[in-house]
């Protein structure tokens, strides 16, 4: 580490660049060779002694009520165990696929068996999965009106007319008490419809026809209607993103056993081993101080294993029953696709007015989306840049096709793509290169400008953007186009709460461990760097344990908060310990801890390095007992912060589109990226790169399609669910932002930025190269020949 | 997904393997390298008591040119030894291609030849599991009496998606199909019904040994269109091969043959391409007439990914590709 002798300097903060030899250097993985090898273990790779096979019941229908359940064959099939009736008569169901009851019997065979000898029988109910249509009518626009419908009206500023009107014909349900009358005037309410209000019809209320759309209040900025007066160019576009789902190559769930005395073993696939014991405790009847969470590695999560889901309580649950058996209930593959984890839609109609010389004046959007049984709101639009005028409107819808769970940058590559593609619409309308046209724009990104202006000069190196960008349709002869487009984003990430334990060995051995989880983004490493930087020792020579929930609590990963919290906690818990070593091996250095530094395997007087100790003789000076310490982040009683928040990236996109089929291909992709202090150059690279594949993945392939006649998921495997294989990874360029105005902000999370802006930059890449929009990710072949004929969007399923 | 629980029978004979066949007739399942029968059965859609692994059969493993001329394929032989065969890539070129275009560098270890020929048919409403099936009520193809593509209809139209047989199909190939009482060799062309669930001629207790490819249709010039979303394992969406024998690029056409994949219940030669192409140089506007032609054999169905109306249209423009293509050899 860097001296630790000046005093007004607190003794938590990064090492200056001239004193780092680890950190932001490029270092592999420490877990690659046995990941590469296939000797780390995944919770599917656990196969205790007894295991049990689990394996639930699912509804086949989209909606449903549940209207008796027959376990008894089930019950006496030699080798079942345990069978546990999850949702039982009564309960009513909103999406295929839902758990009903879960077996548990010595092998997947028997467990098949016996889910098929259980008698469930159904009452069908209407279900709706049709959420990229344009919603036509919500709830209040039918029948007599409410005091809420009214309410809602007037949040959604639908015009004094509109509203006249509608009262006029349908009448009202309540009497409007003076009160009502009063409030909704001071709110800006206009006289003439008070009045109409007044002297409305008063009808009883009618059970009103259950509608999936609900209309969101309506924002507005500025002046829009003046804006859109005053500008020179409007331009108008539909853009969408459909339903994705996670697709982790490790499916859900857990091996759970449950012990004597009610304590339970947890082997689970989680971003989260410190946060699921709370969350089991109390379905499960028992303290969580009585669940054991354990777990090496895992195959993905993206934002879908958070929670222990009913699949782990079930496991625990048919364990008991079981006797203690341990059971393993991991998702099938269908299953995984179809309930664990899909990512809202979204689409809107944007309306944009602009300045001829590009100014960009307002905002106008419809937008619409679902989030499943639950409605969908509206994204972070628009997005990045604080238009001065701005109207926004949302209709929620609810439909019958799994819940949400967050994925990846949640909401913000859905806002990319209806932001930065309506810009990209507009750019071309004003016949300017869409670069220019964010640049003139870029102060309206805020605090983030000057980055976004770095990296798109990086960017236009990297790509060749300002010498090879053509204006809209390549007129080159030929069925093959080409196009670039680009994109640009931004992202939190600060640190989580996150606490560590050092032991220093009087043999010089050095064990962290902590609760925390290595995603396959390197984790693991990291934290090891951060260690191995600031006590001066090689990465082989500490012990990192981490995945177990008796470990000191850190945080889940979600919201690119881990690189923060654990490198934050690291730093700190490291520089506890060092300070004690340094107390011990003083004397023998005639020296004050405070004139110690410690680097290259030696801890030596900072003025005169040729006094020195091996690391190995000065930790033989601690004693007979270890040295601990903690790290703990955030510490607000020891400031400052060692992590930060705010990360900007850009990404441009090159395709050739074969206008005679449709088929896209990218030939390459530039990332620039900032996450403020790089630890390891390496992993942060290949986090990119493994965005920038998830992104091509999303915008040519990715769409959870749902059979209106049957409400079930047509493509849930992955012979139609695709994702990118190796054919499909074009050229992929990354480049982090380092250096001066970079490290000093601090640690950033880099997990989820660059994957926000490869929709965006992939769809403006492909108008760019046909000269139309093609308005609805993924950019199937079949919808780029519609939008080339200009025919009706299909929907065809791909 | 579980397998179900089956006897496995592993042969060394034709003799032997077509006795067992006999032996267990309806109850049993040939199995060659099972990258489409096993992920079958797990799904349910077959549950045979009795597996036939042919695999042991060694002489079926072999790519023989024959003493009389022409080429002798093994039904064992993998999609990678076709790859790999020299002779074929220089005599047949338009099967080598065809074959390269299959799934991925393992599968193509694993699949077979015979495999391939004799793939079963593939629908969206079919190749799901037992339970997703069970909730939409089964369909004509397995279990069930509906068909969700062409609702109302009795005839099943699942797809034949295998990639090698229009390249077989366009070389003349023919077929050896070993039974209880001997051989028989037919067209390859006889062996498809044009329906999707009943999809082979091919008995009960018989099994198919050999395919065998004329002397006089080496060195035609041969390409293959597939149509596909994604770069890396894909089936095929469309696909076309075309056999062209000319003496030179721009020369008259002395003998051709178009053949499509993936759009109908099998495989199937395009009626009149030949003619269309027959005695002229090969431009863009005859190319553009054999799409046209290939379109009007083609029936695609909602069976898979991509509207019917698209894949119809890319058989037009991939029939005209690999045209122009095995023109420009
Ligand atoms: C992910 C994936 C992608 C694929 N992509 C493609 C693709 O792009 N193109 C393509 O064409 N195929 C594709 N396939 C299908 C398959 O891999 C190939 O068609 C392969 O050639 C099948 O051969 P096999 O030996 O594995 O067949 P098997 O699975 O062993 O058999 C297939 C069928 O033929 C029958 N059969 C096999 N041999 C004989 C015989 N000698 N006599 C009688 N019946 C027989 C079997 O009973 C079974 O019904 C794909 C498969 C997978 C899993």
């Amino acid at each position: 580490m860097s001296p630790v002798t000046d005093k007004d300097k607190t003794p938590y903060s990064w090492p200056d660049a001239k004193d780092r030899s680890v950190i932001g250097s490029r270092v592999s993985r420490v877990d690659g060779p046995s990941k590469s090898s296939g000797r780390a273990k995944y919770t599917y790779d656990y196969n205790p002694e007894g295991l049990l096979f689990g394996l639930m019941v699912r509804s086949p229908y989209a909606h449903c009520k549940v209207k008796s359940v027959d376990t008894s064959a089930a019950e006496k099939m030699a080798g079942v165990k345990a069978v546990k009736v999850v949702q039982g008569p009564g309960s009513e169901i909103f999406w295929a696929g839902d758990d009903i009851v879960g077996v548990a019997a010595v092998d997947e065979g028997t467990a098949e068996d016996a889910v098929r000898a259980i008698k469930v029988e159904y009452e069908v109910l209407p279900h709706m999965v049709d959420d990229w249509s344009e919603p036509k009518s919500a709830q209040e626009d039918t029948g007599p009106l409410s005091m809420d419908d009214l309410i809602n009206m007037f949040q959604n500023q639908v015009p004094d007319e509109d509203v006249i009107a509608r009262v006029k014909r349908d009448g009202i349900t309540f009497q409007p008490a003076q009160e009502f009358l009063d409030a909704a005037g001071k709110e800006g309410v206009d006289k003439s419809v008070l009045a109409a209000i007044r002297t409305a019809q008063i009808k009883p209320a009618v059970q009103k026809p259950k509608s999936p759309f609900k209309k969101q209040a309506a924002k507005t900025q500025g002046d829009p209607a003046a804006a859109f007066k005053e500008s020179e160019v409007v331009s108008e576009g539909l853009y969408g993103v459909p339903v994705i789902t996670h697709c982790c190559l490790e499916p859900h769930g857990a091996v759970a056993a449950w012990g004597p005395g009610d304590h339970i073993e947890v082997q689970i696939s989680t971003q989260n081993v410190s946060g699921m014991a709370g969350q089991m405790a109390e379905p499960l009847g028992i303290p969580a101080s009585n669940i054991h969470m354990q777990q090496q590695n895992v195959g993905g999560g993206f934002g879908s294993k958070f929670s222990p889901d009913r699949w782990a309580i079930v496991a625990a649950q048919l364990s008991k029953q079981a006797g203690g058996a341990p059971v393993k209930m991991m998702l099938e593959r269908r299953a995984e696709l179809e309930v664990a984890g899909a990512r809202p839609s979204a689409f809107a109609r944007v309306k944009l007015g602009a300045k001829k010389d590009g100014e960009l004046l307002v905002w106008q959007s419809s937008s619409w989306g679902t989030g499943g049984p639950g409605g969908g709101g509206m994204p972070p639009i628009p997005y990045v840049f604080d238009v001065p005028n701005q109207r926004l409107e949302h209709t929620s819808v609810a439909t019958n096709g799994g819940p949400a769970r967050a994925w990846r940058a949640p909401n913000h590559p859905q806002a990319a793509v209806l932001t930065l593609c309506a810009f990209d619409d507009m750019a071309a309308k004003l016949n300017m290169d869409p670069m220019a046209f964010l640049l003139k724009n870029i102060e309206m990104t805020g605090p983030r400008a000057k980055t976004y202006t770095e990296e798109f000069a990086k960017a236009d190196e990297l790509m060749g953007w300002k010498s090879r960008w053509h204006a809209r349709g390549d007129k080159t002869a030929g069925p093959i186009k080409r196009g670039m487009g680009l994109s640009l984003h931004t992202w939190g990430g600060r640190g989580h709460a996150s606490n560590c334990d050092f032991t220093v060995y009087p043999d010089g051995a050095v064990e962290i461990k902590m609760g925390t989880q290595d995603l396959g983004t390197g984790t693991r490493t990291a934290i090891l760097m951060v260690a191995a930087e600031t006590l001066g020792i090689p990465i082989d020579q500490i012990k990192l344990l981490i995945g177990d929930s008796k470990y000191p609590v850190s945080g889940g990963s979600g919201g690119s908060t881990t690189i923060g919290g654990v490198s934050s906690s690291t730093r700190r818990g490291a520089v506890n310990a060092l300070k004690q070593v340094f107390a011990k091996a003083a004397p023998a250095l005639n020296a004050t801890p405070d004139q110690l530094s410690a680097k290259g395997g030696k801890v030596f007087v900072t003025a005169d390095p040729s006094r020195s100790l091996s690391w190995k003789e000065a930790c033989a000076r601690i004693g007979a007992m270890p040295i601990t310490s903690q790290g703990k982040n955030p510490n607000k009683q020891e400031p400052p912060d060692l992590t930060n928040s705010g990360a900007g990236g850009v990404q441009m996109a090159d395709v050739s589109v074969d206008t005679e089929t449709g088929i896209v291909t990218v030939n390459k992709m530039v990332a620039v990226q900032d996450c403020g202090l790089v630890i390891n150059l390496k992993t942060a690279e290949s986090q990119c790169y493994g965005a920038l594949i998830m992104g091509i993945s999303y915008a040519l392939y990715e769409e959870k399609v749902l059979d209106p006649v049957t409400g079930r998921m047509l493509n849930a495997d992955m012979e139609h669910y695709r994702l990118a294989g190796y054919g499909d990874i074009p050229e992929l360029v990354v480049h982090m932002m380092t250096g001066k105005g970079y490290d000093e902000r601090g640690v950033i999370g880099l997990g989820e930025p660059p994957v926000i802006s490869p929709g965006a930059a992939i769809s403006n890449a492909v108008a760019n190269a046909i000269g139309v929009r093609v308005p609805f990710l993924p950019l199937t072949p079949d919808r780029v020949l519609s939008a080339l004929h200009k025919t009706t969007s299909s929907k065809g399923v791909a | 997904m579980a397998l179900s629980e089956f006897q496995l029978f592993r042969p060394k004979t034709i003799q032997s393997a077509v006795a067992l066949l006999a032996q267990h007739k309806g109850d049993i399942q040939v199995l060659a390298g099972g990258t489409d029968l096993l992920p079958s059965m797990r799904q349910k859609l077959f549950a045979p008591k009795y597996v036939l692994d042919i695999r042991g059969v060694e002489e079926l493993k072999r790519i023989r040119v024959l003493a009389g001329g022409g080429l002798e394929i093994g039904a064992l032989v993998t999609l990678s030894q076709i790859e790999d065969s020299e002779f074929i890539r220089r005599n047949y070129p338009v099967l080598r291609k065809a074959a390269m275009t299959i799934a991925s560098p393992i599968l193509r270890n694993m699949g077979t030849i015979g495999g391939n020929i004799c793939l079963d048919t593939r629908c969206l409403w079919y190749n799901q599991s037992y339970a997703w099936r069970t909730s939409c009520g089964f369909c004509i193809k397995k279990d069930g009496s509906l068909c969700h593509v062409a609702p109302g209809g009795s005839k099943c139209w699942a797809v034949f998606s295998g990639d090698t047989p229009p390249a077989l199909l366009c070389l003349g190939a023919e077929i050896e199909i070993a039974g209880p009482g001997g051989t028989r060799r037919i067209a390859l062309a006889d062996l498809y019904t044009g329906l999707g669930d009943t999809r082979l001629k091919i008995a009960k207790d018989e099994m198919l040994t050999r395919v065998f490819i004329r002397e006089s249709m080496s060195g035609y010039r041969g390409a293959y269109q597939k149509l596909r979303v994604r770069g890396s394992i894909d089936y095929p969406l469309a696909g076309v091969a075309v056999i062209v024998k000319s003496s030179g690029r721009h020369a008259p056409v002395q003998d051709a043959k178009v053949a499509i994949t993936a759009v109908n219940p099998s495989p199937m030669l395009v009626v009149g391409a030949d003619h269309a192409l027959i005695g002229r140089a090969v431009d863009e506007h005859i190319a553009t007439v054999v799409g046209e032609l290939a379109a009007r054999t083609a029936k695609p169905l909602t069976t898979s990914a991509l509207t019917p109306e698209y894949r119809r249209e890319m058989i037009k423009v991939f029939a005209k590709r690999a045209v122009l293509e095995a023109a420009a050899g």
